[in-house]
């Protein structure tokens, strides 16, 4: 009777106060998580906000965005590129040139861009006592959202020079989770990423390597913009701006391709050697690339790599050979031409020709990184500002700067008229190849093209002005959530 | 001196008083086949006074001069009351009571007879799990419970099994059910990584299973709060009895081949490939003498014809050993075994051995306390290659992808690894990859749990238990650098380690009170609190380029890829209350209480409060049914309650910046979570009708539920606009319904004297609706189904396929659900919200156990009607469309001229028609009828084990899964498939042959 007394009087209290604790323990249902940080107290200094940059940075590597989709869409939906035979059954669509509206492909860049474009608002909507590093920073993000509504604009929307008055793609600035935007018009979007993009011009002061914004980068993307709005005299503006202030240089022509063999059909064992087999980036050189989006052996998408879709080596996929039309373009003495070298491909009948600008999926020490903007690039651009300036010299002598440089044998464009702007044309399409620019050169000039399916047998489609696909169809996951969104024509 | 003496003698007076008052009567206690009964209770009617009988069946006790007769009753059998008269010996018989209401049922936090119950609880005994040459528990629920249903997506050993009660309870937050394994809520489920699929409940061993209750109405799901609103499958292990130390030993050795494959849904062999190939070049414009050369040129003349089939499936061995020990006295009871299992796939490469053991104890230190211990570890091995359509080096896949022409082996005999087009360029060789890639999951698994009881009055005991599951899965996956997804790095190696580790500590007092003095109206009361916390911990650790295939270890290789780890957590904390107040056991009334709070809720919305109340009337013991003779139990329950489902993510709620965002070398973060600060869990409001009815004395037995679910707060990922960066927010936002009715019948139709017949049906007929969705929006997609309102939730959702045109052989789709116009555009048809679902209309089990003296014939059927099953890889199997892949023998039916009337529409090579895109056309009837089980038995009779010295002795031999009846012609595989009912080229279902023998003395 004692015992139980004690017994009683000691453990039902010990029990109930148990019960009672527990419900007050506040801490025992607080588990957070290993790998984030409330967002409200995460960017709190300039260390905070490098590493935001740098999570906005990855979020451009996405596979949908520049580290496989992006590019391959320029050239294959172009005339640079086709599927081969025995494929993987990846972008068939895109070689097909046949969307619908639950297209992979479309839906992977919408929602990649816009992930990138919420990073970018985060790093620009901070307020941090200002100093270089935070003006820096946000400098960069402002690159990276104009970057993003641009890639956005042209992929699903009109061409600027086709109607600027149609819709473009919402522009979005701040985060706000309920927001239903309608399409801004192709007009404002282009006004606002030339406003962030001169705004990123003002911000930046530093030069961090080609894996980063900087300052003449972001000035290379405002020439590209004017480009594609076919504004030429601020194209030529901001070209020459980079020319010849920026302080990068094109590389000779044995430093930019160096064969490995020139015996063809080349093996597996082939590499283009020079700066495009160089996987590293550059931290303080300027050469050649003004911005690419950094890969290395802890950072890649692994099979998802550009490299592999172009290549068999390491047991990729080598789905994409290059085209016949393009391969013959380069002339002998043109060291391009060791980029799309004749070689071999399983299943693929006829002369193949391989794409080796992407040589480094299989590395084990470092990856490809895939280059946004170029000198070159620039340099034609101001060619071209300057051929729709009827400066026919310094159309041709800006041509030529890369032509020779390429080609030290080559004597020289020196065409009048029309022929020149067809000049530069082709000098784009060669030295920017497997780059994803083609596409939109003939989208902002309205051509129609034959696009190879496949080049044995060979199978093509027809492209003109008029073609749905030429737009990329708005997902229709968004159509659904968002009632203000509105589809493009023919989806 | 003399003052002493008086007292002496009138103390013994007193005695000799009382001991003439008194009177000792003594007896023996046994059942119908005269073995005695211990533990049976021996009550003096009307007055205080029992006792219990002896392990041997005896007993003695004390009568009063007024005691006229003694109340005698155990478990299992009828209770019976004897009158004294003068006898000074007393041997008494129990019948065996009516079986089905008396058997003790595990529900939650405590047990109850089933006749007392007012819930809905489904019971499967542990004999229904011995002998079952399945790898887990789970598996063999399929048929036995209905409401329970249970679909066995995968033939791999060790494969998680997919269970929902009552229909689908969940769209974002996990549908199973809460799993509790001896009082742990236990982490279940697939807690791999790496590999396809594996199953906390294949480390147990189904031999040392007491029971398995399936909790399925409120009254008796809320007890578990924000976690029963799934149902709650309650596993309780063995114990050991007073008694006789009882050994058991059993050993079953047999083996496991493919189920049917469906002779339409073989693949085509080289002759007929290649005849269909040429045939789509011409259809595409091409000569004859140009597809002939191709056709050659690129895969080969025909002359190899491979049966991929024979090569990719094996005849799997298939063996278990068990041994166990049960005994104790009335101090101290235990149950310990020791298993062994190992299970071959009928698929190469992919197998599973387990060792298990159990110990449990249960001591009795005096009246008042005792303790007992739970310890069950067990180690499991699995090689799993990728079962389902994951990889290229899924066999299974293969299997359906590779040409006839492919050859496996080189013209020297060694294995085909080359890439060009003939050979394996862009598939693999799945002999080579078996032959050379591990892919192996190790499990070191163990329960433990110590509880104790203190009897602080008779009527009033605290017990308390602390539970703890530690799961700790070693994955290993390795990538030959040959040939595979090891080639372009010369070889990898994922090592990962996946460890949970769970505790769960509850504390309860109950009480017991006779409200009414002569017990006529009984109040059992419980309060409880419970606290669990479960941390999980990875690691994770990847490495490539090998320097020599001899050694698969990662660390001889070059480049480290990944070096990681990370965990995740999640606590509970509650309090529970419990009360039950009985009226003569005629009249019963229940009322369960629980107030939850978990780190998944957030922070504004962190404790749940669920409530029940039921009831269940006795009508058969009332007066009116006393000679009503042919009813012999009626029971009328019903219960209304609420609980919840808190599987939602553990950290959902919470919006953040995350790491590993990483960038040149550079750690980088973002926002990558919105969070949303009103989540929580989801809640379900569920009303059940039932009524129990036994007739013919037990000979027949008829249980009908009936009941609606309504699920609210349901978690939808509202999907937002994807231009603010993500693109869905959780919300608890939708509602849906479940109602249904289950109806089980037991039966007796023969019972003579040698020969009995006993058979047991069930049906199960549930009907889900989507209620609300997020507002604004007329429907959800959720893959190729759609969420609509008054839908169900897995309604397909495409387009509608119209046949072909017999004129041109073009596919044709319906433009839209008015069905008044075909096209033979892909992009101009619309997707329709069709009236076919993957959710069975009704389905059950059919079971019947004949026995003939020693001889014992039961079959088990299991019946699925009114789902549709749905190809999900159609578009590479059907049609040209993807010219190179290996195509069904269906696609023979094509279309050839004009005129042709079938289904399969002219091949045209690479099509870009969409033809073999998703569409009914690839919607097949998944109604089917299997024979589960089939299995023939001998026990010996008694004269034989006594012989052999020994208690029982019995041979079987089983066939599982041996037929199987489906109901559409055109139906490439088999009807089982996940419970979505899509098909993902998993591991083909399982049929099996074993013979084994149990023994016990």
């Amino acid at each position: 009777m004692q015992q139980m007394k004690i017994f009683m009087k000691l453990y039902i209290p010990i029990f109930i106060a148990c019960m009672l604790l527990a419900s007050c323990k506040k801490s025992f249902l607080d588990k957070k998580p290993y790998n984030a940080n409330n967002l409200s107290t995460a960017i709190t200094n300039e260390t905070d906000l490098k590493v935001a940059v740098t999570g906005m940075y990855s979020g451009l590597r996405a596979t949908d965005l520049y580290a496989r989709t992006l590019p391959v869409k320029g050239d294959l939906m172009a005339d640079n590129a086709y599927v081969t035979t025995a494929n993987s059954g990846r972008y068939i669509t895109l070689n097909n040139f046949a969307f619908n509206n639950t297209d992979a492909y479309a839906a992977g860049v919408w929602s990649n861009a816009y992930v990138v474009i919420k990073y970018a608002n985060t790093i620009i909507n901070t307020n941090l006592p200002t100093s270089a590093v935070v003006t820096q920073a946000q400098g960069e993000a402002y690159a990276v959202r104009a970057l993003m509504h641009f890639e956005l604009v042209r992929n699903f929307a009109t061409a600027y020079t086709v109607d600027k008055t149609k819709p473009g793609i919402a522009i979005v600035t701040d985060f706000k989770q309920d927001a239903l935007p309608p399409r801004n018009t192709v007009q404002e979007v282009y006004a606002s990423v030339i406003a962030d993009l001169e705004k990123a011009y003002s911000l930046m002061t530093q030069y961090r390597g080609t894996a980063y914004f900087s300052k003449y980068a972001a000035r290379a993307i405002e020439a590209r913009v004017y480009q594609n709005m076919g504004d030429w005299a601020n194209a030529k503006t901001t070209a020459l701006d980079v020319i010849s202030n920026s302080g990068w240089a094109m590389l000779s022509s044995a430093a930019y391709v160096s064969p490995s063999t020139t015996t063809t059909p080349v093996t597996t064992a082939y590499s283009p050697g020079g700066y495009w087999a160089n996987p590293a980036v550059q931290t303080s050189t300027k050469n050649e690339t003004l911005f690419e989006v950094a890969c290395d052996l802890a950072s890649n998408n692994g099979f998802d790599q550009i490299g592999y879709i172009y290549l068999t080596v390491g047991g990729g996929y080598g789905d994409l050979l290059a085209t016949q039309e393009l391969a013959s373009l380069y002339s002998a003495t043109d060291v391009r031409k060791w980029l799309s070298p004749i070689g071999t491909r399983s299943g693929q009948s006829g002369t193949v020709y391989l794409c080796y600008k992407y040589p480094n999926p299989a590395n084990g020490v470092d990856k490809d990184d895939i280059k946004v903007i170029r000198l070159s690039d620039v340099i034609l651009i101001a060619a071209e500002a300057y051929y729709n300036s009827s400066d026919i010299a310094n159309a041709n002598l800006y041509l030529n700067k890369v032509a020779q440089q390429r080609d030290p044998a080559f004597a020289g464009y020196a065409n009048t008229g029309v022929q020149v702007l067809e000049d530069i044309l082709t000098e784009r399409r060669k030295e920017l190849a497997f780059e994803g620019s083609r596409l939109w050169d003939l989208i902002r000039l309205q051509r129609s093209w034959t696009k190879t399916k496949n080049q044995n047998p060979l199978t093509t489609v027809s492209v003109t002005p008029s073609s749905t696909a030429l737009l990329y169809p708005i997902p229709v996951t968004e159509l659904n959530a968002n009632p203000n969104m509105s589809q493009n024509s023919g989806y | 001196m003399r003052k002493f003496s008086f007292l002496l003698l009138g103390a013994l007076l007193f005695c000799i008083q009382l001991i003439a008052q008194q009177r000792t009567i003594t007896g023996k206690v046994t059942n119908t086949d005269g073995l005695p009964v211990p533990n049976a209770s021996v009550i003096i009617k009307g007055l205080p006074g029992g006792t219990t009988t002896n392990t041997d069946g005896t007993f003695s006790i004390r009568l009063p001069d007024k005691a006229k007769s003694l109340l005698i009753s155990a478990i299992g059998l009828s209770d019976m009351e004897v009158v004294v008269g003068n006898k000074g010996i007393i041997n008494v018989s129990l019948q065996p009571s009516d079986k089905s209401l008396q058997e003790v049922v595990v529900v939650g936090y405590g047990s109850q007879r089933k006749s007392d119950l007012s819930t809905s609880v489904g019971k499967v005994s542990g004999n229904s799990l011995e002998n079952v040459p399945l790898s887990s528990p789970d598996q063999m629920l399929q048929g036995k419970v209905p409401g329970l249903q249970s679909a066995t997506f995968s033939g791999q050993p060790g494969a998680n099994q997919q269970i929902r009660i009552r229909g689908v309870g969940s769209y974002t937050a996990a549908a199973q059910p809460l799993y509790v394994v001896d009082g742990i809520q236990i982490n279940s489920g697939d807690l791999s990584r790496e590999t396809t699929t594996t199953n906390v409940l294949a480390g147990m061993n189904p031999d040392d299973i007491e029971s398995i209750s399936v909790l399925k109405d409120a009254g008796a799901t809320s007890i578990y709060g924000a976690r029963g609103s799934n149902g709650v499958i309650i596993i309780t292990t063995k114990r050991g009895k007073a008694g006789k130390t009882q050994f058991k030993a059993s050993a079953e050795i047999g083996q496991n081949t493919h189920g049917d494959i469906p002779s339409i849904g073989m693949p085509l062999r080289s002759k007929d490939w290649l005849t269909l190939f040429k045939e789509s070049l011409v259809n595409a414009g091409r000569t004859a003498g140009y597809a002939d050369t191709l056709a050659s040129t690129t895969y080969g003349d025909g002359s190899t014809d491979v049966d991929w089939l024979g090569l990719v499936t094996r005849v799997g061995k298939q063996q278990q050993f068990n041994l166990s020990a049960s005994g104790g006295d009335q101090a101290t009871k235990f149950f310990i075994s020791g298993g062994y299992f190992k299970q071959e796939a009928n698929v190469i490469g992919s197998d599973l051995s387990r060792y298990t053991s159990v110990i449990n104890l249960d001591h009795s230190v005096s009246k008042k306390l005792s303790f007992s211990l739970n310890l069950a570890p067990s180690y499991t091995k699995q090689n799993t290659p990728l079962s389902n359509s994951s990889a290229f080096s899924n066999p299974v896949m293969e299997f359906y992808f590779l040409r006839s022409l492919q050859n496996p082996y080189n013209a020297d005999g060694s294995l085909n690894i080359n890439t060009t087009s003939k050979d394996f360029s862009s598939t693999y060789n799945p002999l080579y990859i078996v032959k050379n890639d591990i892919h192996i999951a190790n499990t070191v698994a163990g329960n433990a749990k110590a509880g104790a009881k203190y009897n602080i009055l008779d009527n009033l005991t605290l017990s308390s238990s602390l539970g703890f599951q530690y799961n700790s899965l070693e994955e290993y996956y390795y990538n030959n650098p040959f040939h595979g997804d090891g080639k372009g790095a010369n070889g990898r190696g994922y090592a990962y380690n996946t460890r949970y580790s769970l505790y769960d500590f509850n504390s309860a007092l109950d009480y017991k009170a006779n409200l009414i003095k002569n017990g006529d109206l009984v109040l059992n009361a419980k309060v409880g609190y419970e606290a669990i916390q479960s941390r999980g911990y990875f690691v994770s650790a990847q490495s490539q380029n090998f320097p020599t295939p001899t050694l698969t270890d990662a660390i001889i290789a070059s480049t480290p890829t990944i070096a990681s780890n990370s965990g995740s957590d999640y606590t509970f904390a509650s309090e529970l209350a419990t009360a039950r107040l009985a009226y003569k056991n005629k009249y019963v009334l229940e009322g369960s209480f629980r107030r939850d709070g978990s780190s998944r809720f957030s922070a504004n919305n962190q404790y749940a409060n669920f409530a029940s109340g039921s009831a269940a009337w006795y009508i058969s013991k009332e007066k009116f049914m006393e000679n009503v003779d042919f009813v012999s139990d009626l029971k009328l329950r019903a219960s209304y309650g609420t609980s919840g489902n808190a599987e939602i993510g553990n950290y959902a709620w919470r919006q953040t910046l995350g790491y590993g965002l990483n960038y040149n070398g550079q750690p980088g973060g973002g926002f990558n979570n919105i969070g949303n600060d009103q989540l929580t869990w989801e809640s379900s409001k569920q009303t059940n009708i039932g009524i129990d009815m036994s007739f013919l004395k037990g000979r027949l037995g008829l249980t009908v539920d009936a009941y609606r679910k309504i699920i609210d707060g349901l978690i939808f990922g509202v999907p937002t606009s994807q231009t603010i960066g993500f693109s869905t927010i959780n919300k608890n936002i939708g509602a849906m319904q479940n109602k249904g009715i289950e109806v089980t019948i037991d039966a007796t139709p023969v019972s003579i004297k040698n020969f009995s017949w006993n058979m047991s049906f069930n049906f199960t007929y549930n009907k889900n609706q989507m209620k609300t969705l997020p507002p604004n929006q007329f429907q959800v997609l959720n893959g190729s189904f759609v969420l609509r309102q008054g839908h169900d939730f897995y309604t397909f959702y495409l387009r509608d396929w119209a046949g072909v045109d017999p004129n041109n052989g073009d596919p044709l789709w319906y433009v839209d659900s008015s069905r008044k116009a075909t096209t033979n555009n892909y992009n101009v048809a619309q997707r329709v919200a069709t009236d076919k679902t993957a959710t069975p209309k009704f389905y059950g089990g059919f079971s019947n156990t004949f026995t003939f003296k020693g001889i014992s014939l039961q079959t088990d059927f299991y019946y699925n009607y009114g789902n549709y099953v749905q190809d999900g890889w159609a578009a590479y199997f059907y049609d040209e469309v993807n010219p190179s892949y290996g195509k069904y023998t269906y696609n023979l039916q094509r279309w050839q001229k004009p005129g042709d009337i079938t289904n399969v529409p002219k091949p045209v090579y690479g099509a870009t028609n969409f033809s073999s895109s998703a569409s009914t056309r690839f919607l097949f009837k998944g109604d089917y009828i299997r024979l589960r089980n089939i299995s023939l038995g001998y026990s010996a009779p008694r004269s034989l084990t006594d012989k052999m010295h020994i208690n029982s002795f019995k041979f079987y031999v089983r066939g599982t899964n041996l037929w199987t009846k489906r109901y559409d012609k055109n139906i490439p595989f088999d009807p089982e498939q996940n419970i979505n009912s899509q098909s993902n080229l998993n591991v083909f279902y399982n049929k099996a042959v074993t013979v084994g023998i149990n023994i016990g003395f």
